[in-house]
This record gives C-alpha cells, structure tokens and sequence, in this order.
C-alpha cells in the first residue's frame, strides 16, 4: 500500500529532496497559473491530480476549465484524476466555492453520469469521485446514497476516492456507525483513500484538514473492506514541515499492511 | 428538476437575502421562484440549523481565503474581514474563469466596495495595490492602479513589523505586473 501527500506549495523544495512519500497527489486548481510547476514534481513522483471545481452534480467542468484540467494531467504525466460527488455551482452562475451534497435522483444520476464520462474521455485517465463530508442530507430523494453510488461506478466505471475521516465525521454528526456507511459504498471500486484530521465546535465535526490524523480514523482505515493501492494524507491549515507529513503518511499507509 | 433544486440550494447557502425570505415563507418562496413542488418538498424539509451551519462555513471559507490573499491589509485593518463576510453574504461569488486564487479574485471582486470603510486612508489605498500586484504577478495581466500615499513602501513597512501612523501624502502611479 503506497503512501501518498497531498502537496502543497510550502513543502516544495522538501518535497523535491530526498525522502518523500511513494506518490503525490496535487490539487489542479494551485497550478493552472502556472502548469510548468509540475514538471519537476512529476520527475520526482508519479503524480494524481485532485480537483474541487468539477460540480458533476450541475453537469461537470465547463469547457475552459476541463481545457486547464487536461493541460494539468499532461503536464503531471497524472496516473489519476479525482473530483467529489457534489455540486459547487448553480447554473445561473453563482459559485459556492465549497462542496454541496447532491439530490440523490435518477436524473441527477444521469447528469453525473455525463460529466464523468466527459472527464474520462478528455483526460483519458483513471477518474475517481470523492466522497465529501455531508453538511446536510437533501431529503426524499428516489435513491440512497449508496444505491446512486453503485449505480454510478456500475454506469461509468468511474472510482471511488475514500475519504475515510468524512465517513468517519458524517456518522459522528448523524450518531450513526461509519461501518454501515462504509459498506453502503461501492469498496470494490476503491483504489485510493484520503484521510486527514478534521475538528469539532462541541456540536459539529467539520472535515477541516487542520490537523493529525485521529487514531479512530486509521481503526476505521483498518476496517475498510477495499482493494486500495494506497493512502492520501492532507492538510490545508497549520501545515506541519513535509518530514512530519511523510512520516504521517507511511503511518496510515502502513495501517493497512 | 435536480436544477431547480440544485440551483435554489447554491443560492440559498450563498445569499442570506434568500434564505430569510425562504425560512420567512418557504412554499411561497419556492412558489416565487418556480421550484417543483417535489423539490419545494425536500428544500422544506432539509434542517435550517444545518443550513444555517453550512452557509456560516461558506463565509469563513471564503474569509480566509481572502486573508491569504491580502496578508498585509489584514495585517493593519483585521475588521476588513469581517467586512467582507457581511458583504459577500448579501452578494454571492460567480463563477469565475481565470486563474487566479479564490481569495485574489474575491479581494477584486470585493474591494471595491469595502474601500470606503477602511481606515485610515492610506489602508484605503494599500488594499487595491496589495490585490493588483499579487493578482498580476499570478496571472500576468497588466493592471494600474493611482494612489495619493507611496503605498509600496507603506506595505514594505508593515510587512517588516511596522505599521505607519500619518504618512506624508506621495502621489504615485503603478503599473503591474
């Protein structure tokens, strides 16, 4: 099981040392400024690029930020793309920039199922969507969540980018076990995890990526019944020095020896 | 049907205006806005508080991305992010196509109406340049900005540790990158 890093710009001139983790994923929207970034990294690490922007939930990248999202992956030599089953943007144009849940129906199926098959055939890699820590669930929809999942990964061929801290996080909020909602997801198409440390103001645990990983987010890890090649660590605040993510990494990847 | 519901779920999380008239009404307000009765349903029936949270952690967001962006504005005016959350949760961010950070085309988007509430003014003036400069060199295009205040060396200072009380008045025409 390969440890992975979920780089950002700070660590970069460790990261292009010696030592680093097994594979690097990379966040698409850090370098469409600047895409050449990427090719000393991609000489360094097979790379897998991860995005936030996608909203496969309103149909998926609009035209001009698939184009920077292919130029992303070619640059990146990317082995793997990955973006979140939601939605992040209405289409009268406003953008929430964050991550919203999906209404799980048929037609919302049938739009997700379009816009992945456009990142598969543009990006002509692997494509993976995430799933994301759950603010609320949209009620009365016409399928659980874990029935629009397999319908999804059977429909496409698509995987499945585990976040195992939002699984853990969601049953937390919603007082129910993260082993049943684990096994409602389509594991067999789960190749890679991510995990990170999230927080709680007393009465909500939000998916923050501000610190360690928590000890009950490698037992989860541990029981996740996947064929996973490996582990993602990330973390958006209070970044700790790269030797110290590496070391988190092998950590979680390790768990799973 | 899924974009009615989408679509009214992005503008409620995103517009404090239309969730007060929502929570106000909610079967008149999905009736106004032409939801479908079945998603009218579930928008109801999704908790407030849990909206509410949601729409909460949108603004913090955004607030420190913004705080990435502008390091030395916020370093001498801390309530301009404050500012921003109440300006951005009445006038919610387009999409955008550009390659600039989300905090970067945010302090553009934004500045312009917060300038008048900064102070003092040659924080006024700071503002735009430190959002100008750091803009252009990110994504190349040329931007120019007049200020009456040397703020180039105002903002040298602050990020050295000091913050300028009265400066003299130095007018001075950029032009980035």
């Amino acid at each position: 099981v390969k440890a992975a890093v979920s780089y950002r710009h700070p660590w970069r001139t460790d990261a292009l040392g010696d030592g680093g983790p097994d594979v690097l994923e990379v966040v698409a929207d850090h370098f469409f400024a600047r895409p050449a970034l990427l090719e000393r990294l991609a000489d360094r690490y097979p790379i897998l690029v991860h995005d936030v922007g996608c909203s496969v939930g309103s149909g998926g990248p609009e035209p001009q930020r698939l184009a920077r999202l292919a130029e992303v992956v070619r640059r990146s030599r990317a082995i793997g793309f990955s973006d979140h089953l939601a939605v992040t943007r209405s289409s009268t144009g406003v953008d929430l920039g964050h991550l919203c849940p999906l209404w799980y129906r048929h037609d919302v199926l049938r739009v997700v199922t379009d816009g992945v098959r456009r990142l598969q055939d543009t990006l002509g890699i692997p494509v993976a969507l995430e799933n994301i820590s759950t603010p609320f669930d949209v009620p009365l929809g016409e399928l659980s969540e874990g029935e629009f999942w397999h319908r999804l990964v059977d429909s496409t061929g698509c995987g499945v980018l585990l976040d195992v801290t939002n699984v853990l996080l969601d049953a937390r909020n919603a007082g129910a076990d993260p082993l049943d909602r684990l096994r409602a997801l389509p594991l067999h198409a789960a190749r890679w995890a991510h995990v990170a440390g999230g927080r709680s103001d007393g009465a909500f645990w939000v998916d923050s990526h501000s610190a360690p990983v928590e000890a009950a987010t490698l037992a989860l890890l541990v029981r996740v019944d996947a064929p996973l090649e490996g582990v993602i660590v990330e973390r958006d605040a209070h970044l700790p020095p790269w030797t110290e993510m590496v070391a988190e990494a092998r950590l979680a990847a390790g768990v799973r020896r | 049907m899924q974009v009615a519901l989408h679509d009214v779920l992005v503008h409620l999380a995103a517009d404090r205006r239309r969730r007060d008239r929502f929570f106000a009404d909610p079967s008149g307000a999905c009736a106004e806005w032409g939801v479908p009765a079945e998603a009218a349903a579930a928008l109801q029936a999704i908790p407030r508080d849990r909206l509410e949270r949601y729409a909460e952690s949108l603004l913090a967001k955004r607030a420190a991305e913004l705080a990435t962006a502008l390091p030395v504005t916020v370093r001498v005016f801390p309530p301009v992010l404050d500012l921003y959350r109440r300006w951005l949760a009445r006038n919610p961010a387009p999409v955008a196509d550009d390659v600039l950070t989300p905090g970067l085309r945010e302090a553009l988007r934004a500045l312009p109406h917060l300038v008048p509430d900064l102070e003092p003014e040659w924080v006024a003036e700071l503002a735009p340049y430190e959002a100008l400069s750091r803009a252009s060199a990110r994504d190349g295009r040329r931007r120019t900005f007049t200020s009456r205040w040397p703020v180039h060396r105002l903002l040298r200072e602050v990020a050295a540790g000091d913050i300028p009380v009265d400066p003299d008045p130095e007018p001075q025409r950029y032009v980035f990158p």
